[in-house]
């Protein structure tokens, strides 16, 4: 290569990681899933077999139905390319305690073959030792140094310990999984192994041979050089077999005759002696017998006499019986009466003191009114009543005088007023006469003085000394009449002085009569407050009197009732002697009972004495009856055991002899590695795996190839400038190609062993360590070589495809002239897409719409390309996702949906119809069990011209049970159907091998015998080739009545350790010779699928990854492309959402007509996946779950979404002077 | 250098960074008014194009200032930078840059749908002489044409600035000839400021004002006050 061409290349690299990158790869991806894929399925066979001949797992096992002496062993090793033959025992027992009973397989531990791998301990070396499932170990939880206890059934034991000290566990070549066979024991189900010496089991014959065949561990244990080789030991195993087993044969009933000769000598001796000692027995016997009858005899005479005397006694009794109770009644009167009397004296003392109290009381009431009275009278005196009247009356006498002094003084008042003026009147009269008088008196003086002088004088005449004389007297008679008038004057003046004290009488008149009247009125309130006095006293006084009227009433009561108690103490002393006289009547009697009392009690202790004696005799008799009794018995017991004993022996003679005659010869179970539980299926797993990989990863590598290819034909496309200027420089072609054919080569190549190296060791990697789940030790010799078929394959195809691809594209363009070359390309020409013919659509697209649909439609090649690779990774996850929908269901919809039973009940062939009736009178009894329905199920084989199948055929004995263990069904339709007579419903896996609809034929074959059955329909069914008929089809068919061979049994119960007790039980009864459970099939089959499972997940993943580099790539071819547009709708001021936007659009729609395509193209595959990846035995489902559908868009969509996120980036670093570069 | 519809300060653009620095553009001042029709010219290499790249808001400068109508896009970030191309610039290419799959009536209107006040598209097509292949695909038109729709693109815009980068580079003399004619007279009719870029001094006649470049920086500018129409030019 020319130095710039070289830099060139290297530079083209750099500059283009991604597009290097992608290819690289997209191509490492295509090849590491097809090649990893493929090779996992030869790497699982050979990791498997690994194992095998690592651990000497045996070719062949052989047992004999009447074991193998060592001879027998030596007769088998020394058959051609057998390798060497190991005897080895071998039988089921229990463990464990009645409710969780266990089965276990036991074995004693080969030297040579079926090598034990142990996980913990070590293996058993002494007898009491044993070496354990380590499944099982985990399961029970034991420990090492635990001791586990075993039980065989069965007389026949051949263990001579049942005490094992757990010393070790791990795992058996012979058990792969966790299945460990069927068993007659328990449930039916084998739960474990368990290993001991040798010297554990008693028996000299081993029970089976183990063989090893020369060259086996060279070859692949699953492949068709094993199958035949193994097949051409057996071949010559059979060979050998009739010889073998007539010498055992002859061995054996050589052995049984002798001791039967033996036998039947003892029997006769033993007949002869017994016979012997039962007539003497018989003679004893008859003896005793007469001697216990006359002591029968006596006996009832005495029992009679007795009989009378206790007839007589009970009659004395009863009249006894008679006076007590009239005794008794009496007595009861008497005790009636004193109760009365003394009631009587009760009611009297109380009456008595209620008397004394009534006259306490009255004496009280007495001294109370006394003293009533006495009060009253103190009360009276006290309040000087009668003082206060004559008070009273005096102050009313007072006030009387006081009223009469009051009016005299009024009266005298008013007469003096009266008088008043006539004694002023006649004081001045008075005064008037006074004065007059005394003047009278003055005058007269001085004419007496006058005259007296005169006289003295002697002047005096007598007439003068008379008239001095007469005037003397007149004077003196004046001088009276002056007294008497100053007399009358005085009393008048006294008179008139009264006038003052008059005045203030008068002014003290109303006070008085105030007074008076004040004291009239306190004189009225004595009166009242007396008369008040007066009337209480009255009152009083009158209840006095009214107390004491009472209490001289309730004298004369209590005076009568005192006459009364006494009347009643008169009576009731009557009474109580009455009583006294009746009470010594009945001691009387009494006494008189008494007497008879004595003397019926001495008969009766007659009597008993006598029955005493009676019952002793009777003792004694029934003594001698039971002796006698006891005796006859013996003899019975005997004369039936000796014959029952002579019958047993005689049976068993005959049942010896019979044995003898039945004694068959023997026969050889050959098997191989093919019958070990789950052997096969491993296989199956491995070519289920090789299914996929037929199929699936050439989807996956085909998408991959396809983009390599479309990105480097872009690529030369892209360089068509590059390639110009070299061709105008003078290159050749050949050096200007092959730039690109280098970088398609060291892209693919490098990807191709990338691809190679990863894939073929992780991909086996997982698989096998996923089926590791499952089958334990199957990935503990890992093989996992480079295939290098499939990796050439892989890698040839990856390389043919791009380089051929580049090859094309650049043959292409190095035909155009340099000229041309150099010239832009003439541009695609835009055209108008049939959507613009729908205006209505068109028109409501703005540009960068439009722009996008006539993209679309315009680069049709990376068009096509995109939806391709984006539907083709849609529809690799489409079909990981559908497959897991397909396979994880068979297992519910097959043993839920289809069928019903729970169990099915193997009978055995050999039981008579006796023991098969009690055991369907058992399973129709027991209430735990819902139905229980009879079925002929037996194998025959159809043909289907590349192998044959094994059909069960299958006819139930009762069409209604039928209708509930089954439900015959269309798949698509879902439609039920029923069984009848016009022929047999078959299953669908089995119609579409044979390829035969309803109404067709099939051929059954059975020991070479074929069979014609015609087809009434097809139903759905998963799980195994089902030929359903009925009774009478069947008998059209084989021309003999069915013979019902397992019972199928549908519990109520939905607990799985109750079932597994239900089990015990049916398998006890001898008709019953195991129980599969549909439950442990479901499991089982539900572990197997789930390891698929694990498969699945890589295939999603690594489709998802498939997804993604596909998107990446297309979208980074999509933006190199268009670089110089994008970067002038930069400059044309486009922000970067909408350029991102510009192509987004394109890559959404993409992705979402990728999604689409994707499911419908996902539809088939799935389906061409999945009747590719089936095996014969089962079907997997159709369908894919709309979950799936809708998580396998979602994820492309997602990863769309992502590498849009990422191309983001990068349409934001785009230059804008990449517009205004040349186009190249 | 005080006023001016366009005005470059000491602009600086240095491309590169550490040991080897490229000065593509060394400090370069000048102004340009409103309405004229400007020519830059100067040989491969000059500087030219970073001008151009500058004014047209599509690289940044290293140093200066840019005005345009008042404001420097040389402090705008990207997004304004975006929003300037968007509503002021119209850009000519050399290779025109039509969209391909979008016809020419629609390549015009690509841009005008994101911009403020666009002309009608049909007018515009009309006025550069495109009446009758609006329809048509840019595969089916010719350079001249395809530059035709190219300038209608820009020009439908309505933008403040014109800028053409070496419009004729890709055409034959005669179709050139009547795209810078178109150009100009756009210019005359609508007042619009143009700035053509070319190697080709030989046009420099036709312009109102014409800068040499060299070297990055301005080596000469004229004011011509009689450009000559552009048929009278040959070259």
């Amino acid at each position: 290569m020319k130095k710039a061409l070289k830099k060139d290349f290297w530079m083209e690299i750099r500059k283009s990681p991604a597009r290097f990158i992608s290819i690289f790869f997209i191509v490492a991806l295509g090849v590491a899933f097809f090649s990893g894929i493929q090779a996992s399925s030869p790497d699982m066979r050979a990791s498997g077999d690994a194992y095998f001949d690592a651990n000497h797992l045996m070719d062949i096992k052989v047992v004999s139905t009447l074991g193998f002496e060592e001879k027998d062993i030596q007769a088998l090793a020394g058959v051609d390319e057998v390798e060497l033959a190991e005897g080895a025992y071998g039988t089921d027992v229990l463990c464990g305690e009645e409710n969780s009973q266990s089965v276990l397989h036991i074995e004693s531990i080969n030297d040579q073959v079926n090598e034990l791998t142990v996980s913990e301990g070590r293996l058993p070396e002494e007898k009491g030792e044993c070496f354990l499932d380590t499944a099982f170990f985990e399961s029970k939880e034991f420990s090492l140094g635990d001791t586990l206890q075993v039980q065989e059934e069965g007389e026949n034991g051949i263990l001579t310990t049942k005490e094992f000290e757990i010393v070790g566990h791990g795992s058996s070549p012979l058990y792969i999984s966790f299945s460990r066979g069927n068993t007659t024991l328990g449930t039916g189900e084998v739960d474990g192994f368990i290993y001991v010496p040798a010297e554990a089991f008693s028996q000299d014959t081993y029970t089976q041979a183990y063989l090893l065949v020369d060259q086996a561990a060279d070859l692949s244990s699953y492949s068709d050089g094993y199958s035949n080789l193994i097949k051409k030991i057996r071949d010559r195993l059979e060979g050998i077999e009739e010889e073998q087993c007539r010498i055992r044969y002859a061995d054996v009933k050589e052995e049984a005759e002798e001791e039967l000769a033996d036998a039947e000598k003892e029997l006769a001796d033993g007949k002869r002696e017994a016979e012997e000692e039962l007539a003497d027995a018989r003679k004893e016997l008859a003896d005793g017998r007469k001697e216990y009858e006359d002591g029968l005899a006596e006996y009832e005479d005495g029992k009679k006499q007795l009989e009378d005397a206790k007839k007589e006694i009970a009659d004395g009794k009863k009249e006894l019986e008679d006076g007590k109770k009239q005794l008794e009644d009496g007595k009861e009167q008497i005790r009636d009466a004193k109760k009365q009397v003394a009631e009587g004296y009760k009611e009297l003392a109380d009456s008595r003191a209620k008397l004394t109290d009534g006259r306490q009381e009255l004496e009280d009431g007495k001294r109370q009114v006394e003293e009533g009275q006495q009060q009253l009278d103190q009360q009276k005196e006290e309040a000087g009543l009668e003082e206060a009247q004559k008070e009273l009356e005096a102050g009313k006498e007072q006030l009387a005088a006081g009223w009469k002094a009051y009016e005299e003084g009024v009266s005298q008042i008013q007469q003096y007023e009266e008088n008043l003026p006539q004694v002023k009147e006649g004081y001045a009269q008075a005064s008037a006469l006074l004065a007059q008088a005394q003047e009278g008196y003055a005058q007269a003086q001085t004419a007496y003085e006058a005259l007296g002088v005169a006289i003295e004088a002697g002047i005096a005449t007598e007439e003068m000394k008379a008239e001095y004389e007469k005037l003397g007297a007149q004077i003196a008679e004046l001088e009276g009449n002056i007294a008497v008038i100053q007399e009358n004057m005085a009393t008048l003046q006294a008179i008139l002085d009264r006038e003052e004290e008059i005045a203030l009488a008068k002014a003290a008149l109303p006070g008085q009569k105030e007074q008076l009247e004040a004291s009239q009125a306190q004189l009225e309130a004595g009166e009242a407050e007396l008369s008040e006095g007066l009337k209480q006293i009255e009152a009083a006084q009158t209840q006095l009197d009214a107390a004491r009227a009472e209490i001289e009433a309730n004298e004369a009561v209590i005076v009568q009732g005192e006459a009364q108690i006494k009347e009643g103490e008169a009576q009731l002393e009557s009474a109580q002697a009455e009583i006294e006289a009746n009470e010594q009547t009945i001691k009387d009697s009494e006494k008189e009972i008494a007497e008879n009392e004595t003397k019926i009690e001495d008969g009766e202790k007659e009597i008993a004495e006598n029955e005493e004696k009676l019952a002793d005799a009777r003792k004694e008799l029934e003594d001698a009856q039971k002796k006698l009794e006891d005796g006859e018995k013996e003899y019975e017991d005997g004369k039936k055991e000796a014959e029952e004993e002579i019958a047993e022996g005689e049976q068993k003679l005959a049942d010896a002899r019979e044995e003898l005659q039945d004694l068959e010869v023997p026969q050889w179970y050959i098997t191989d590695r093919e019958d070990l539980p789950e052997y096969s299926e491993y296989g199956e797993n491995a070519d289920r795996i090789q299914n996929i990989g037929k199929v699936f990863p050439v989807i996956f590598f085909l998408v991959a190839a396809l983009i390599s290819l479309t990105t480097m034909t872009r690529m030369v496309e892209e360089q068509r400038t590059q390639i110009g200027t070299l061709k105008a420089l003078g290159y050749e072609k050949g050096e200007i190609a092959a730039k690109y054919l280098r970088y398609a080569f060291l892209a693919t190549v490098g990807g191709s062993i990338l691809g190679v190296l990863f894939g073929e060791k992780v991909l086996p990697f997982i698989i096998i360590k996923a089926y590791g789940i499952m089958y334990h030790s199957m990935d503990t010799q890992l093989r996992i070589q480079y295939e290098w078929k499939f990796a050439l394959i892989a890698s040839g195809a990856a390389i043919a495809c791009t380089m051929g691809a580049t090859f094309v594209s650049c043959r292409r363009e190095l035909a155009e002239t340099p000229a041309n070359l150099m010239r832009p390309p003439a541009p695609k020409e835009g055209k108008r897409v049939w959507l613009e013919k729908v205006p209505f659509i068109w028109k409501h697209l703005n540009f960068t719409w439009k722009s996008t649909v006539r993209n679309l439609f315009r680069y049709k090649k990376r068009f096509f390309m995109t939806i391709f690779g984006i539907s083709g990774s849609m529809a690799l996850m489409l079909v990981g996702f559908g497959l897991r929908d397909s396979i994880m269901d068979i297992a519910n919809i097959q043993y839920e949906e289809l069928q019903h039973f729970d169990g099915t009940v193997i009978l055995d062939e050999d039981a008579t119809d006796q023991e098969k009736e009690e055991l369907t009178e058992y399973l129709n009894g027991q209430e735990e069990i819902e139905r229980a329905t009879q079925v002929l199920m037996k194998t025959m084989t159809a043909d289907t011209g590349k192998s044959k199948l094994s059909e069960y055929i299958y006819v139930p004995g009762d069409m209604e049970s039928f209708e509930k263990d089954v439900t015959l069904r269309d798949r698509k339709t879902q439609e039920e159907f029923q069984l009848d007579d016009t022929g047999a419903v078959i299953s669908e896996k089995t119609a579409s091998l044979l390829d035969v609809k309803a109404g067709e034929t099939i051929v059954l074959e059975e020991d070479n015998r074929e069979y014609e059955v015609l087809v009434a329909a097809v139903c759905e069914n998963y799980m195994g080739h089902y030929v359903y008929m009925t009774e009478a089809v069947y008998r059209e068919i084989f021309e003999e009545e069915p013979e019902y061979n397992d019972i199928l049994i549908t519990y109520k119960t939905e607990e799985e350790s109750r079932m597994e007790e239900i089990g015990q039980e049916i398998l006890e009864k001898p008709a019953a010779l195991s129980i599969s459970y549909t439950g442990s099939i479901k499991e089982q089959l539900n572990r197997m699928l789930s390891s698929l499972g694990m498969v699945i997940v890589v295939l999603i993943v690594s489709a998802g990854m498939l997804a993604f580099v596909v998107l990446y790539n297309l979208n980074n071819i999509n933006i190199t492309e268009r670089q110089r547009e994008l970067a002038t709708l930069k400059v044309l001021g486009f922000y970067d959402k909408e350029v991102a936007g510009y192509v987004f659009r394109e890559n959404v729609l993409l992705t979402l007509i990728g999604v689409l395509t994707g499911a419908l193209l996902g539809i088939g595959l799935h389906r061409y996946v999945i009747t590719t990846v089936e095996v014969e035995a089962c079907m997997f489902g159709r369908n894919i779950g709309i979950l799936s559908y809708l998580i396998s868009g979602v994820l492309t969509c997602a990863f769309a979404l992502i590498v849009n996120q990422v191309m983001h980036h990068k349409l934001k670093k785009i230059n804008m002077v990449e517009s205004l570069k040349s186009v190249e | 250098m005080e006023e001016g519809f366009v005005r470059l300060e000491k602009v600086s653009k240095i491309y590169g960074s550490g040991e080897v620095q490229i000065k593509a553009v060394d400090e370069i001042e000048f102004s340009i008014e409103k309405g004229e029709f400007v020519i830059i010219v100067g040989p491969s290499g000059a500087g030219k194009t970073t001008v151009l790249n500058i004014l047209g808001g599509m690289d940044a400068v290293t140093s200066g200032e840019v005005w345009v109508d008042g404001k420097n896009i040389a402090q705008y970030n990207s997004r304004q930078l975006t929003r300037y191309r968007r509503e002021d610039i119209g850009f000519v290419f050399q290779f025109y840059n039509l969209v391909p799959n979008l016809t020419a009536l629609e390549n015009v209107e690509l841009a005008l749908q994101i911009c403020k006040n666009p002309l009608d598209a049909a007018t515009v097509l009309e006025e550069v002489g495109l009446k009758e292949r609006v329809k048509n695909f840019p595969a089916q038109l010719s350079g001249g044409e395809q530059q035709r729709v190219s300038i209608a693109r820009a020009l439908a815009k309505n933008p403040k600035l014109l800028l053409c980068d070496e419009p004729t580079g890709a055409l034959d003399y005669q179709t050139g000839k009547s795209i810078l004619k178109l150009l100009q007279d756009m210019c005359r009719q609508r007042g619009m400021t143009v700035i053509v870029i070319t190697h080709n001094s030989a046009l420099t006649p036709m312009a109102d004002r014409v800068i040499k470049i060299k070297n990055g920086k301005v080596s000469a500018m004229k004011r011509n006050e009689t450009p000559v129409p552009v048929e009278n030019i040959e070259w």
